[in-house]
């Protein structure tokens, strides 16, 4: 579904990325661990597509396509998602809107008709129930005044509208307390199919105890430096991160 | 306009007028002699700093007369606002049978409420349009909501205007009384099929009698050629609750002067507007709150969106007064521009001469958000939709202090509308 060869990158005159290489294939969950300013995030934000982070070599190839002339809605409609580590605060533009919205360029995209409001009401309140979230939830402005946990869940709740084949979930399990954490990891498993993938980026490996990665993957100063199975995952719980930096 | 021309429109008016009682007239010609001292305003002035009047200027308008009363009927469904009360005036002229009228209101036309009540009408002001008005008033109303009164309808005077060619002045004034314990809504709209430039030039009085509410909005849709000056004074006695909104589209030139005096203690107000600018226009929204007594409120809230060379300015001020306490002021105008070659200039101040208030001013001028674009696109939404849903949002967060139902759907099919 998803292969990234040697993709080196920068920001300004600093190089982030330093020769990644990742194969996601169909069904497949990679966790991708590393500190704070290990370049987790620039590589969830290249594959979605946004433009702060230069490709300086390597490329990104999803459905055996290369991203790289691809614009952000191009990759959605693909079937690229990201749930934001901070998602942004849009005033005024409520999220019942944003989501009929974006749901039905989608469909105008494959040729579908748009969906009446009825059908999409139904099957909003059938994944705000998985998120555990309120219909009035919906009413309110993208992401604003919403506690940490909320924007998470809301997050989780435009990718099971959205249905994407690869979700890209960038910190989706910090900031939130147990409860969330497992609400969050419930919305995941339901999502889960044989043709969907995910890669789930974190610090902690607390989410790992929900959603079981197939694969895990170590990134320190922009380079993977340990890949392995989800056991890897618990080696570093024990030992940290300065376990793998001084092998 | 140059004052020569303007001496020569006001003997005519006045000739025309010859019907008029001694006491109008005089005070007429006093209204014209503080204009003529005064001048129009120019950038040296500091309330006019960013306002460029050269254009208005340059140009000469004939006060309106008997040749603009409109031949035939204009056609009312596309202003239509359902669940109102309308009160129609074409060209300046009232028209009777397009009119409905709620009761429990007492409305009066200007110049017979001005004649029985010469004393209402006050000739100082720093603003010579102010007296400009007052020299050349030709239409207007003069509403009285009684004692005890709740109109739950709204009432709306639309000033419409058809097939004037030329450039005509015109010169309305609106009086509104809000007796003890009354509430009313009002809206004033002004629109037209307008393709001279016209200069519309209005005064407006609000009286809040104690306990009082009155909620006022405005709507300009001059298909940006005319030119907009309002200045409304309103005066609010104890308990009393204003709440003022004014959807503004483009007119060449557009200025609002709003002066809202808190006098009696308890006494709140809300003034909001959301200004959409376009081509070369400017929007002025000069806002002045004085904050007179006790445990009032205030609250500025005022936005604009600017779209390719047009300009705007915010000038908001609110001044608390020495022995008043618990003033509660708020001030914020948030302003987005579409464009680089847009201009904004935004200046709220507070001016506090006491120690018991809770004030808060804020401004904001820029670009659509990189980020919050990317969010939206993430989803599927292409650049341009991102961004129409994005300046959307931004006006709907001061659209949605319309509380009317109707009069919100209307503002907001004209906002669509406008985006486009």
């Amino acid at each position: 579904m998803l292969k990234i060869k040697n993709l080196k990158s920068s920001i300004g005159e600093k190089e982030i990325l330093k020769g990644i290489n990742l194969n996601v294939k169909p069904g497949e969950i990679h966790a991708v661990m590393g500190r704070n300013g290990s370049g987790k995030s620039t590589l969830a934000n290249m594959i979605a597509g946004k433009e702060t982070a230069r490709i300086t070599a390597g490329s990104i190839v999803y459905k055996g396509e290369d991203l790289n002339e691809k614009t952000p809605e191009e990759r959605a409609m693909d079937g690229i998602f990201l749930s934001f580590q901070y998602p942004v605060a849009i005033p005024g533009v409520n999220i019942t809107y944003f989501l009929k919205e974006a749901l039905n360029a989608k469909r105008r995209y494959f040729g579908k008709n748009e969906l009446d409001a009825a059908t999409f009401l139904k099957r909003i309140k059938e994944k705000l129930e998985l998120v555990d979230l309120d219909v009035s939830f919906i009413k309110r402005s993208l992401n604003e005044g919403f506690s940490g946990g909320e924007k998470k869940r809301n997050e989780i709740l435009q990718m099971l509208m959205l249905e994407p084949d690869l979700a890209i979930l960038d910190e989706t399990d910090s900031g939130l307390d147990i409860d969330a954490l497992k609400t969050i990891a419930q919305g995941i498993q339901k999502y889960k199919s044989p043709q969907r993938s995910f890669i789930i980026i974190t610090h902690y490996p607390r989410l790992l105890n929900y959603v079981k990665p197939d694969m895990v993957h170590i990134l320190i100063e922009g380079k993977i430096v340990k890949s392995g199975g989800p056991e890897l995952a618990i080696m570093l719980e024990e030992k940290g991160y300065t376990w793998i930096e001084k092998k | 306009m140059s004052l020569d021309f303007l001496k020569e429109e006001f003997f005519r008016l006045l000739e025309r007028r010859n019907f008029e009682p001694d006491t109008l007239t005089q005070l007429r010609k006093q209204s014209f002699n503080q204009f003529l001292e005064k001048g129009f305003p120019t950038q040296k002035w500091e309330n006019w700093r960013f306002t460029n009047l050269n254009r208005l200027k340059s140009k000469t308008f004939r006060t309106a007369g008997p040749e603009d009363i409109p031949d035939d009927i204009p056609d009312l469904e596309k202003y239509k606002i359902s669940g109102i009360n309308t009160i129609v005036i074409v060209n300046g002229y009232f028209q009777n049978k397009l009119s409905s009228f709620p009761e429990g209101i007492i409305i009066e036309p200007l110049l017979d409420y001005i004649n029985s009540n010469p004393e209402k009408i006050d000739n100082e002001s720093p603003n010579p349009f102010y007296n400009l008005n007052i020299s050349f008033m030709d239409s207007g109303i003069a509403i009285t909501i009684k004692k005890n009164t709740v109109i739950n309808k709204p009432l709306r005077f639309i000033y419409l205007f058809t097939s004037l060619q030329d450039n005509v002045m015109f010169s309305p004034q609106i009086h509104i009384i809000c007796e003890e314990n009354s509430s009313a809504q009002i809206l004033e709209q002004i629109t037209g099929n307008i393709k001279g430039t016209s200069f519309f030039n209005l005064v407006g009085t609000l009286t809040l009698s104690p306990n009082s509410s009155l909620d006022y909005s405005r709507i300009i849709q001059d298909n940006g050629v005319s030119n907009q000056f309002a200045d409304f004074n309103v005066l609010q006695e104890k308990d009393s609750r204003f709440s003022f909104f004014q959807y503004s589209e483009a007119s060449k030139i557009s200025r609002l002067d709003l002066n809202c005096d808190l006098r009696g203690e308890g006494s709140e107000c809300d003034l909001m507007g959301l200004s959409l600018s376009d081509r070369s226009n400017h929007s002025d929204n000069h806002i002045w709150i004085n904050h007179h007594a006790s445990h009032c409120r205030s609250n500025q809230f005022f936005k604009s969106i600017l779209k390719n060379e047009s300009s705007g300015v915010f000038n908001g001020r609110t001044i608390v007064h020495k022995e008043t306490q618990k003033s509660d002021a708020k001030q914020s105008n948030k302003n987005l521009l579409l464009s680089k070659k847009a201009v904004m200039n935004s200046n709220p101040q507070l001016e506090i001469r006491t120690e018991d208030v809770k004030c808060t001013h804020s401004s904001t001028t820029g670009e659509l958000d990189d980020d919050a674009l990317f969010y939206m696109r993430s989803r599927g939404l292409d650049l341009p939709r991102s961004q129409a849903l994005m300046v959307r949002g931004f006006a709907l967060e001061e659209l949605k202090y319309v509380r009317n139902k109707n009069i919100y759907d209307y503002l907001l099919a004209s906002l669509e509308s406008w985006l486009k």
